[in-house]
């Protein structure tokens, strides 16, 4: 019960370092995506990950992630081919970032993000990733 | 004409064996299904089957995460890295390491174990140790569960997967697949036995933990049951008194439980229909099954089912195919209790909206009870 309590209170104090405003900019967080990414930890992996929004007004639009040579860059538009490509809402998007949708079941299984191709590539992104705590996100 | 009732009013009712305003049409519509809709079209599982005309049902583990970790300083680490695009996820112990390799499925299905974490007798030693080691972590997503309510509404209801399976079917889906689980199981029976009782322990108090603290009114555990994988002698030995156990364990906290047993259930049958249960889900006809929904609704006086409408139907290239077995279903179990109509397992990929579509019309115009 003491270890319960330990866990609840360590994840509730996790949830208080996230945070993202409702009117937020997904690019601006998509951008900051290489600033967290961790070069030992993808070796020599290539992996392109592309985050296509819908139905979100201004930001609405297609964003491509991609990990070569041990760099990561985020450029706009849609590559000829990717790992992965995820088909959300930015309010999706949101809860992704702020922890509230963990990556591993919740955006396949509700069907909250369509995958299209391979979708442990997500997981997989953020595998790579050392996410500062004044990030104040969970996820990408 | 009864007053007509909501999807969950609806859902509830039929698998409480209530009465019904008409048959409820609640299909395991999944991201595999979704996959093969036009890319634009809704893909939220709860959005996609409003938009066809479904009553909701949605399998996402929802409000409590309930898994099995290793104790810290046991001794025992979990090790999660990824391989060439799969993930490969095990234990780390003193006498040695199991992993396990996933990869994603084709076509939006989940993903899917190419291999298994116990092969050999040693690796089952090695789990067995892993087990012991562990402790019950639950972790508090409910705010995820508001977010699919509020959406869901009233529409339907929102189960909760996170239960798990049955210790002998866990081994057989994920841990060591068909044939190593039944080399295991004449290998090392003694062992292999030990390590069933321990994880069936383990899975009551984390039903336990999770159903008393979930919001979630119906339980689902994804058996896959089937004679093609396990005898009726297996069925009675290592599931039929272990799903009694959960149900106990869930009607104390007030919730339903319906096991998803999407395969070849004929000869199982004498031995499903006294389970304490609540319903049976996903009842699959030729030819991925062996059984007619109407056949099922007739097993036990106690037993809801839902399903029976196999994906070589769903899969037709003329919604008709699917509005006439629609019918059929509908007319042969006219007048029973508990009786929802559903899809043979998940909907296929590849299945049109306008199929789908053709049921809800079918529901429509002869469904009403």
């Amino acid at each position: 019960m003491l270890k319960q309590f330990l866990i609840d209170r360590m994840l509730k104090q996790k949830q208080k370092e996230v945070h993202v405003d409702e009117d937020y900019s997904v690019q601006a967080y998509l951008e900051r995506i290489p600033q967290y990414f961790n070069a030992e930890k993808a070796g020599n992996r290539c992996l392109t990950v592309v985050y296509e929004i819908h139905d979100s007004g201004d930001n609405d639009g297609v964003w491509t992630v991609s990990i070569a040579k041990g760099q990561c860059a985020v450029a706009p538009g849609e590559p000829e081919r990717y790992d992965v490509l995820l088909y959300l809402t930015a309010e999706t998007y949101r809860r992704i970032l702020t922890g509230q949708m963990e990556i591993t079941k919740m955006p396949y299984a509700t069907g909250a993000v369509r995958f299209f191709g391979n979708q442990l590539a997500h997981q997989e992104l953020n595998a790579y990733l050392t996410i500062p705590k004044d990030a104040h996100i969970a996820a990408v | 004409m009864k007053q007509e009732m909501t999807g969950k009013e609806r859902i509830l009712a039929a698998l409480r064996r209530q009465p019904v305003d008409r048959i409820p049409w609640a299909p395991l519509l999944v991201p595999y299904t979704i996959a093969g809709f036009p890319k634009h079209a809704p893909h939220r599982v709860a959005e996609a089957m409003r938009t066809v005309g479904c009553d909701i049902w949605t399998q996402a583990l929802i409000d409590r995460v309930g898994i099995w970790m290793p104790k810290p300083k046991s001794g025992v680490e979990a090790i999660k890295y990824f391989a060439e695009g799969d993930l490969v996820t095990g234990y780390k112990t003193p006498e040695g390491a199991i992993t396990q390799r996933e990869a994603s499925g084709c076509f939006g299905s989940m993903t899917i174990p190419v291999d298994y974490m116990i092969t050999t007798p040693q690796d089952l030693r090695i789990y067995r140790s892993v087990l012991e080691n562990s402790f019950l972590y639950t972790a508090d997503i409910s705010d995820h569960y508001d977010w699919e309510a509020d959406f869901v509404g009233q529409d339907g209801v929102i189960t909760d997967v996170g239960i798990g399976l049955t210790p002998f079917q866990t081994f057989v889906e994920f841990l060591a697949g068909v044939e190593n689980t039944y080399y295991l199981l004449a290998d090392e029976p003694v062992l292999f036995n030990e390590v069933m009782d321990l994880m069936h322990q383990q899975r009551l108090l984390q039903i336990k933990e999770t159903a008393k603290r979930s919001k979630a009114e119906v339980f689902v555990n994804s058996e896959n049951t089937s004679w093609t994988t396990m005898s009726p002698a297996i069925y009675e030995k290592y599931c039929a008194s272990q799903l009694d156990d959960y149900a106990d364990i869930l009607h104390a906290y007030g919730k339903l439980h319906v096991v998803h047993m999407c395969g070849k259930l004929s000869c199982l049958a004498p031995l499903i229909a006294p389970g304490r249960f609540d319903a049976v889900v996903d009842i699959a006809p030729p030819p991925a099954g062996d059984t007619e929904l109407w056949e099922a609704a007739l097993w036990s006086p106690d037993l809801a089912v839902k399903g029976g409408i196999g994906c070589d139907v769903f899969l037709s290239s003329d919604p008709r195919v699917c509005y006439d077995k629609a019918c059929e279903i509908i007319e042969n179990t006219r007048g029973q209790l508990g009786v929802l109509l559903g899809s043979g397992d998940s909907i296929p990929h590849g299945t049109s909206m306008e199929n789908l579509r053709a049921i809800s019309k079918a529901v429509e115009e002869v469904g009403a009870c």
